[in-house]
């Protein structure tokens, strides 16, 4: 039946709980690009534009004279709380590949459905009455002796609530103008507290990142030592650019010579040869701070990367005779089309590495994402 | 009767002791609770509190019936409604379990083995005609429900002639058993009288004046089997008064007579109004169309707390509004009626009826047209179905109520009620009256005369009784254990 305002955000807040955890740890357990913490950020961020959303809808239906709307629309709800909520996390940068995040979110929406229809009808009856309210709704004990709405009554019959009403026109008339208010309130500073580590991101934009890589001279900056990155050595110059000359790769049964490829005008970006492996050269090189990116055919020299996995090692041979170590953070498979260029290419200032197998016959890009761990100067430096 | 106003301990409230009853020798029963009517609204409370663990030998189920829905099923079949007709409610009003869960449809959906009761659930309001239940589903459900709370323990199959406040709290419901008076004394009483039958309008109560042996005025409740079956073998006038689901029903049933036997028979549908659609609502031809009685948001949403927070005057009038008759949206009648019109045997005059007159074996019905002028029907035979009575005051027993108690009714006819139920002024000592139904009509909820309203008041009252000590509270555990009875079907 119809719900009231605050029957939508008690309910909503409480299917979070149940089924909402229990359904994302299942969700991260079963989908694989979904880590737990991902998940949960997700479970948070759908609630919290949820709320919003429930804000939205019943200032339509309450802009309605009957203050309601076809009960299917409420399945229609899928629609802008899957994307809205992709977005969301996508603009966190939280956000899974957007077919994890359909399946993770119908998993969440279907379970919400089910126990609303099934499990709170049974637990808390008066609960469908009132709206969906879940508190006040549990039966009365001694102490706790009228639920619901006795306050109204005491009033006196002719006590008509403080806010305007205009039953009477039927004109639009938000009911309970103050919880859509609240509501209101707590999704835009969910909303902003949710995006606010976005905001130091976006002051580089992925866009710049590759110009500020290829900056030669550039304020010298050291790697931090307190780095994840770890870097070994202290007089490693991460703004210095030196082209990569070979690439050995023992787990994934790799070792070639690398060639350097630009990207063509269409946006495409191929290898010159099948059996060698290539350097993106307008982005950063292997060491420097940023995401070096070398691509290659999964076919043929990238054949061993659906194999890698985390913690694996890999070096980069350089021009100038130094090596990079770098430590394999995750392995991804994707499609062409939902390829994830904010996280491969993506600004750092740490020295990252991407190696990119394309496979042109089903269009899946297998992706290894590393990042730098050493650098072991050339003997003659050394 | 022995008892009298004028022994009453106080002139304008009247109360009555025990003494009193003892020296009229009137055999006293006690109880806890007593719920007066017997039918559906009585129904919904007692499950209530049966299903929380009231025990049958607490609770005096006064009423005419044995059955808790007799009286329903009665109009339901007066109106030429059989098994398989479709009532008007939801799948999860469901009168014969609390929860609302399963509802019908997913009972229908198991029976049939096929899914379309529940795709119609779900559709409701886009794609094609939602679901109902049958009368025979509501039926058996009632009856299973009737016999696994053990209703028949609770019934006495005697009507309530009065009802008193005793003076040392609680009530005295008075019964006539056998030409004999009986007393059933209770703690709480409830009141869930519904309607005394079809309303009369002045117009037509004027009629039954001048005309008191007439049959040319029916009600669609009045048994109408050999007037419909005379009309369609020999044609003629017929005057359809009402816009309601009764008004339809029986405009349907004359248009299969009229195709079945090919006479010509005319109707003149009266319509008080022409609805527009200025209102928002899905409105024409002399129609409005509303999936339920009122609006949806009126039962649990935000016009049911609108309701709540208004006085009296906003709230009737809104109640009126937002009631006013109206019937689902359904194709068939749709098509009927275009054919109707285009055929030319159906007219709609809109207007206040004047007067409704015999002549010659006909009926004229007198129209004050829109535009003030008048314009004569004549007939052979008038359906009025202006519906219900809805004035509590036309029981007796309430009728005295009235006379010597401060308990009082609004301009809807029903009692004065609180947001909790209980009865303005009805109160005695702790003991608390409620009223549901069409008794409490123009309370603080606009739907009260619906399945889904006589739960949401039994929720509300038990939860009251609890609170004043009968009775436990339906704590989530409680409810789920019960639920899991009702499911497996155990006795109570
Ligand atoms: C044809 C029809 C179809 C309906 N369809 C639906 C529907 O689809 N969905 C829905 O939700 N609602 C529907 N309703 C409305 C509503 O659910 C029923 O009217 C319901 O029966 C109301 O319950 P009640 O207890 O108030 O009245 P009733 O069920 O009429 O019971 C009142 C009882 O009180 C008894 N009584 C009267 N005076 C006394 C007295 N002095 N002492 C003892 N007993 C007394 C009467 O004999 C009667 O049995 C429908 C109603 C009708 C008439």
């Amino acid at each position: 039946m119809t719900p009231t305002l605050a029957g939508r955000l008690q309910t909503r807040i409480a299917l979070a709980v149940v089924p909402g955890l229990p359904v994302t740890a299942f969700s991260a357990a079963m989908l694989d690009k979904l880590t737990p913490a991902d998940a949960l950020v997700g479970l948070v961020a759908i609630t919290v534009v949820g709320l919003g959303w429930d804000a939205a809808y019943q200032a339509i239906q309450d802009r309605r004279w009957d203050r309601d709307w076809p009960r299917p629309f409420t399945l229609l709800s899928w629609i802008p709380e899957a994307f809205g909520s992709w977005l969301v996390l996508h603009l966190l940068d939280r956000a899974a590949p957007l077919g994890t995040h359909l399946a993770f979110f119908t998993a969440l929406w279907l379970a919400a459905l089910a126990v609303r229809a099934m499990v709170l009808p049974v637990l808390l009856p008066r609960s469908r009455h009132e709206g969906q309210r879940l508190r006040g709704v549990r039966g009365s004990t001694s102490d706790d002796p009228l639920p619901v709405a006795d306050s109204v009554e005491q009033t006196g019959p002719q006590h008509s609530r403080a806010r305007g009403f205009s039953l009477m026109g039927l004109k639009p008339q938000p009911g309970n103008g103050r919880l859509a208010t609240l509501a209101l309130f707590f999704g835009i500073v969910g909303a902003v507290v949710l995006l606010a580590p976005l905001l130091d991101n976006h002051h580089a934009g992925p866009m710049s990142a590759d110009a500020l890589m290829t900056k030669s001279g550039a304020a010298m900056d050291r790697a931090d030592k307190n780095d994840r990155s770890g870097a070994t050595s202290t007089d490693w110059d991460t703004s210095r650019r030196v082209l990569p000359s070979s690439i050995v790769f023992h787990g994934a049964d790799l070792a070639t010579t690398l060639t350097m490829t630009l990207m063509k005008p269409d946006g495409v970006l191929v290898t010159p040869d099948e059996q060698h492996a290539a350097w993106y050269g307008q982005g950063a090189a292997p060491g420097q701070r940023g995401p070096a990116v070398v691509i290659g055919s999964s076919d043929a020299v990238f054949k061993g990367l659906r194999d890698a996995h985390r913690g694996q090692r890999l070096q980069v041979a350089r021009k100038d005779h130094s090596t990079v170590t770098f430590v394999v953070d995750s392995v991804d498979t994707v499609d062409a089309a939902s390829f994830p260029t904010q996280k491969v290419y993506g600004a750092s200032p740490r020295p990252l590495l991407r190696l990119v197998g394309y496979d042109a016959a089903s269009g899946r890009n297998t992706i290894v994402f590393a990042h730098a761990v050493s650098l072991r100067k050339s003997p003659t430096e050394g | 009767m022995t008892i009298t106003p004028d022994q009453a301990t106080s002139a304008t409230e009247r109360l009555v002791s025990d003494d009193q009853l003892e020296a009229s020798r009137i055999p006293v029963t006690k109880v806890g609770f007593a719920t007066i009517g017997g039918g559906l609204g009585s129904f919904a409370l007692v499950n209530r509190l049966r299903i929380a663990g009231v025990p049958a030998e607490d609770i005096a189920v006064i009423g005419a019936h044995h059955s808790p829905g007799t009286t329903f099923f009665q109009r339901c079949t007066a109106l030429g409604l059989t098994g398989d007709s479709r009532l008007r409610s939801e799948s999860s009003a469901r009168i014969d379990n609390l929860w609302g869960f399963p509802g019908y449809a997913s009972q229908e959906a198991r029976r049939t083995r096929s899914p379309r009761p529940l795709l119609r659930d779900l559709l409701d309001g886009v794609g094609g005609e939602a679901y109902s239940p049958t009368v025979a589903a509501v039926r058996d459900g009632l009856d299973k429900e009737a016999r696994r709370i053990g209703w028949h323990r609770m019934t006495s199959g005697t009507p309530a002639d009065h009802l008193f406040k005793r003076v040392d709290g609680g009530y005295f419901v008075i019964c006539r058993e056998k030409g004999k008076l009986v007393a059933i004394q209770s703690d709480h009483a409830h009141l869930a009288l519904g309607a005394t039958g079809a309303r009369q309008p002045a117009d037509v109560a004027a009629f039954r004046e001048a005309f008191p042996t007439s049959t040319l005025l029916t009600s669609p409740y009045d048994d109408n089997a050999a007037t419909l079956s005379r009309l369609a073998n020999r044609g003629g006038q017929v005057v359809v008064r009402g816009a309601g689901p009764a008004a339809v029903h029986l405009l349907e049933q004359l248009a299969a007579a009229r195709a079945r036997h090919g006479r010509d028979l005319h109707i003149w549908h009266v319509l008080r109004s022409w609805p527009d659609g200025s209102s928002g609502r899905d409105e024409g031809l002399g129609f409005r169309h509303q999936r339920l009685e009122f609006p949806r948001s009126a039962y649990t949403g935000t016009l049911r707390e609108e309701l709540r927070g208004v006085d009296e005057d906003d709230r009737l009038e809104a109640i009126e509004r937002l009631g006013a008759p109206s019937t689902p949206r359904r194709k068939a009648v749709d098509d009927v009626l275009a054919q109707a019109r285009e055929a030319g045997w159906y007219d709609a005059v809109v207007g206040e009826v004047d007067t409704f007159a015999e002549r010659n074996g006909q009926i004229d019905t007198v129209v004050l047209l829109q535009n003030g002028e008048r314009m004569t029907v004549t007939a052979d035979h008038v359906f009025d179905a202006s519906g219900l009575e809805s004035d509590a005051g036309e029981h007796p027993l309430v009728a005295d109520l009235l006379a010597f108690s401060p308990v009082s009714t609004n301009r809807l006819g029903g009692l004065r009620t609180g947001t909790d139920w209980t009865v303005d002024g009805g109160d005695s000592g702790d003991g608390l009256l409620f009223a549901t139904g069409r008794t409490a009509r123009g309370g603080h909820y606009g739907p009260v005369d619906s399945f889904l309203g006589l739960q949401q008041a039994a929720l509300a009252i038990a939860d009251t009784l609890a609170a004043a000590g009968f009775g436990a509270p339906l704590t989530p555990l409680r409810s789920a254990r019960s639920w899991l009875h009702w499911i497996g079907g155990k006795s109570l």
